[in-house]
């Protein structure tokens, strides 16, 4: 066949360059990390913003989106903006956000934090929890009170692997464990009263059973009647009335939880399988509810405080 | 019996009771604004307690303290008005009760949930604080209160309430009572007083006015009023001496009436009366007879049912012309009487009605037939009379001509000597044939001709005063007439040893006069005064006379005056010498007739004639006549 008209092949070329040289300029990057994120609050914001750091420092050309999640209402939306993202990682804060993922069919790894006792809530590998060991709360406390012999807690049969990481963390630091053990909620007045006669510090262990609010509000305040420090379990307890709490270093958890999602991202197989826990921890203290109880605190502990509430 | 409220009772229970009901009213309000306010505070406190109770129940519930909710009840318990509380968990399970309600009458139960926030969901929120606040009930408290206590209250309001109203009410009913009397019921019992005294009779009585409101107004309206009362009760009274006047009047007017009537029936004279077209309206008793015709059938008629056809139309054409005029006319007409003419006076009259409006005319007419013919008579005596008087005076001016005769000749004689002496003189020395120069000759003939002139003036004179009167006025001089006078008297008055002094004004205003009549008033006053002081000089006096004649420029009048010094005239004859035929002279001597013509004379002549007579010193004339 002959060409009879080489201005319409000409015509063609040009096109064709031309469309392929827009798709190459304004085209995206076709690799991205999704961030689901549970809430709203500064500790999930500390996390997020320090592992998007840690990862853009290593992979920047790698996209990173993210999500609020609200619990039961935008599932759906969620889901579709994950299908079209098509992550190559995708990173779940908080129990209901990494739950709800969890559930849905993506052929990227999911990676979760911000999460205490993820087998408490069958959520296996790969993640990093926010579980911080009974030891090393247990070592910070001395370094305060160093005067404490006999740790009180409460707790219930659903928390038997926490008491056993109590009871062997005190045997570790010779501290004598006054536990008790209770059913329901009604034996918490009977059991805390027991405590509070043979303990001198009484350390709460996460549980929603054996502390809601009432029972919390409770608990501190019959502490400061009793003058027995309650170590919360987070900032905000020792805000409420806790003598002190123990948290996550947030930031150093967003980036161990970088580095954790790298090592998947590079094919690292055994990461894949390995629950991480905080690597680092921080004390807040409340100097209110020291000075009622009669401790004073030194000035060097109160600058290695996370946050000092009642000054 | 049935009681008798005044205004002022009326007043006070009106409004006594409409304050008492709003009084009630208002007292039945605020009780039941208490009862609700103590009932709604009741509710609060009890909701307050029951709320607290609730929250405070929360931990114990949560945990089943026994001991921990039975100490909060029970210091609920403890609290006024609570009979009964009792606390459940949300299974129903009572985990509390103590009290009854068989005590007390009447109750009010409340109901609280204990609520709880639920739990963390997860461990990571329940370590991050960050749960939801998702609130669950997790039991019921229930109170009951015993209202008795605030009943009682309530009782007690009620019952002060209705004390204060009472209380209230005897107040405002005596505060009420005594300001309506004061206010309202002394005024008003100052009113009726007065009323009653006017009703009396006392117009004159006053209501006192001591306020300046609605009731003061009143008074003051109620004694304006009484002025009026009195005011019409007296002009009522005036009004019925008015009356009794008006009857009075009336019955003066009817015997007035029926006097007219009478007189008008009797009067001699003619009357009628006829509308404005001359038609009769009615005529007395005389004129009827005359038209023989009685009187009440006159009306209707017109002058030419009773009088031939040119008569009847000169009879109406002077109604016409009494009415057109609107003036009261007076002419003398003819009139036909039983066949005869007669000559009737007739007075025709307008008669105007109250607007002035002409509504007829009136006449009035009498017989003058006898008076004519008598005035005719008088007047033709009266033509005798002062042909007589005419006569008179001529005749005694010839008699006074001839009294001057003598002097008169010879005044005329001593001229005429001396034109015969000077013609004898020229004649003499003609006859010698003596020289003598024109100048000689023309002054003797100045002398001839001024004697001669003389000569001719006196008879001049004597020729005026002689000639009779014609009764004709011209423009006069005085003074000329009183120089005639004196050319004619002077000598005679020389003889008789009377001066004659002038006074004349020089230019004296003309005046206009009879000169004849005029000398002989002059002459007639010279010799009386001539003869008055001929009397005089018999008893040894002296005798002048002054003639004076002045000009009153703001009368317009000449004064021209005889004076003498003559005896004078008494003063009991001063009043009577103009009347005529009155004299003092000796019979012979006077006529009596002098003075009276003289007053005559002045009077014809527009003038005025007075005396002035002292006995014994002289007698003065004064005669004031109008110049031109």
């Amino acid at each position: 066949m002959q060409i009879k008209r080489p201005g319409f092949l000409a015509t063609v070329f040009l096109f064709a360059l031309f469309f392929c040289g827009y798709h190459l300029v304004f085209s995206e990057p076709t690799q991205s990390l999704v961030i689901v994120k549970g809430r709203n609050i500064p500790p999930y914001n500390s996390v997020v913003s320090a592992f998007k750091e840690a990862i853009q420092s290593h992979q920047n050309t790698l996209k990173i989106v993210e999500i609020d999640f609200e619990e039961g209402k935008q599932e759906g939306q969620i889901n579709a903006q994950l299908q079209a993202a098509k992550p190559v990682l995708v990173l779940t804060l908080g129990t209901p956000a990494t739950k709800m993922v969890r559930q849905l069919s993506l052929n990227a790894p999911v990676v979760y934090t911000m999460i205490l006792d993820p087998a408490k809530n069958d959520i296996l590998a790969p993640g990093v929890a926010i579980n911080i060991s009974s030891e090393a709360k247990l070592k910070e406390l001395k370094m305060i009170l160093p005067g404490i012999k006999a740790l009180g807690v409460i707790y219930s049969s659903a928390d038997s692997f926490m008491y056993e990481d109590i009871s062997l963390a005190c045997k570790r630091l010779g501290l004598r464990l006054v536990e008790r053990k209770i059913d329901s909620q009604k034996d918490f007045p009977a059991a805390i009263e027991g405590i509070f006669r043979e303990a001198d510090c009484f350390l709460m262990i996460p549980d929603p059973n054996i502390y809601p609010p009432k029972v919390t509000e409770q608990l501190l305040l019959q502490g400061l009647q009793r003058k027995i420090p309650v170590i919360g379990l987070s900032a905000s307890y020792a805000k409420a009335g806790a003598f002190i709490a123990f948290d996550c270093d947030y930031e150093d958890l967003g980036r161990q939880t970088a580095e954790f999602a790298l090592r998947i991202l590079t094919g690292d197989s055994q990461a894949a399988k390995e629950m991480q826990v905080t690597r680092k921890i921080k004390f807040s203290l409340n100097l209110q509810v020291a000075e009622r109880l009669g401790v004073i605190i030194p000035q060097e502990i109160l600058n290695e405080a996370g946050e000092v509430f009642g000054r | 019996m049935r009681l008798r409220f005044g205004i002022t009772e009326k007043l006070i229970i009106v409004i006594v009771a409409s304050v008492l009901l709003l009084m009630v009213v208002a007292g039945y309000y605020s009780f039941k604004y208490q009862k609700n306010l103590l009932l709604s505070q009741f509710d609060e406190r009890a909701i307050v307690m029951i709320t607290g109770l609730a929250v405070s129940s929360e931990y114990p519930v949560l945990t089943a303290n026994d001991k921990l909710l039975e100490s909060l009840a029970v210091s609920v318990l403890k609290q006024k008005d609570v009979v009964l509380c009792q606390v459940k968990d949300k299974a129903g399970k009572i985990l509390f009760h103590r009290g009854e309600t068989n005590k007390v009458r009447s109750i009010r139960s409340y109901v609280a949930s204990v609520m709880t926030q639920q739990s963390a969901a997860s461990l990571d929120e329940m370590v991050l604080g960050v749960q939801k606040e998702v609130k669950e009930k997790i039991g019921e408290v229930y109170l009951v209160l015993s209202l008795d206590r605030i009943m009682e209250e309530m009782n007690k309001q009620r019952n002060f309430i209705i004390l204060l109203t009472l209380i209230g009410m005897v107040l405002i009913f005596v505060f009420i009572s005594y300001f309506i009397r004061a206010i309202l019921g002394r005024p008003i019992r100052e009113l009726v007083k007065g009323t009653n005294r006017i009703s009396s009779g006392d117009l004159g009585y006053k209501v006192p006015v001591k306020t300046q409101d609605e009731i003061g107004v009143l008074a003051l309206s109620f004694n304006a009023m009484t002025d009026d009362l009195q005011r019409v009760t007296v002009s009522r009274d005036s009004l019925v001496s008015e009356i009794n006047e008006r009857k009075r009047a009336e019955a003066a007017l009817r015997d007035a009436e029926s006097q007219q009537r009478t007189l008008i029936k009797n009067i001699p004279q003619k009357i009628f009366y006829k509308d404005t077209s001359s038609v009769y309206i009615l005529c007395n008793e005389s004129y009827a007879i005359d038209l023989k015709i009685n009187p009440r059938d006159i009306k209707g008629k017109t002058d030419y049912d009773f009088f031939p056809r040119e008569l009847a139309y000169e009879y109406i054409k002077g109604d016409q012309e009494t009415m057109f005029s609107r003036n009261v006319m007076y002419r003398e007409e003819e009139y036909v009487n039983g066949g005869q003419k007669v000559t009737v006076e007739t007075v025709k009259a307008p008669v105007k009605d109250d607007a002035g409006n002409v509504i007829g005319v009136f006449g009035i007419f009498w017989d003058i037939t006898d008076r004519k013919r008598a005035e005719e008579e008088l007047k033709n005596a009266y033509e005798q009379l002062k042909n007589v008087q005419a006569q008179a005076v001529q005749s005694a001016k010839m008699a006074s001509m001839g009294l001057l005769a003598g002097g008169v000749a010879h005044e005329i004689n001593n001229p005429l000597a001396g034109v015969l002496n000077n013609v004898q003189m020229i004649k003499m020395l003609a006859e010698q044939k003596k020289d003598f120069s024109f100048n000689d000759f023309r002054e003797i003939l100045a002398v001839i001709e001024e004697s001669a002139a003389r000569c001719k003036k006196i008879t001049q004179s004597l020729l005026n005063f002689s000639r009779t009167s014609k009764g004709a006025f011209h423009s006069v001089s005085l003074n000329d007439s009183i120089e005639q006078v004196v050319i004619i008297i002077g000598h005679e008055l020389k003889l008789q040893n009377v001066t004659i002094r002038k006074e004349l004004q020089p230019d004296l205003p003309l005046i206009m006069g009879d000169a004849q009549l005029l000398q002989q008033v002059i002459f007639d006053l010279i010799n009386n005064s001539k003869w008055a002081i001929q009397q005089k000089k018999v008893s040894g006096g002296e005798g002048v006379i002054i003639l004076k004649t002045a000009y009153i420029l703001g009368e317009k009048k000449i004064v021209f005056s005889v004076a003498d010094t003559g005896i004078g005239i008494d003063k009991d004859n001063l009043s009577k010498i103009f009347e005529p035929f009155f004299t003092t002279k000796p019979v012979g001597e006077g006529t009596g007739l002098g003075l009276s013509i003289i007053y005559n004379i002045i009077k014809a002549h527009h003038g005025n004639i007075e005396v002035e007579s002292i006995i014994g010193q002289g007698t003065t004339f004064k005669i004031m006549l109008p110049v031109i």
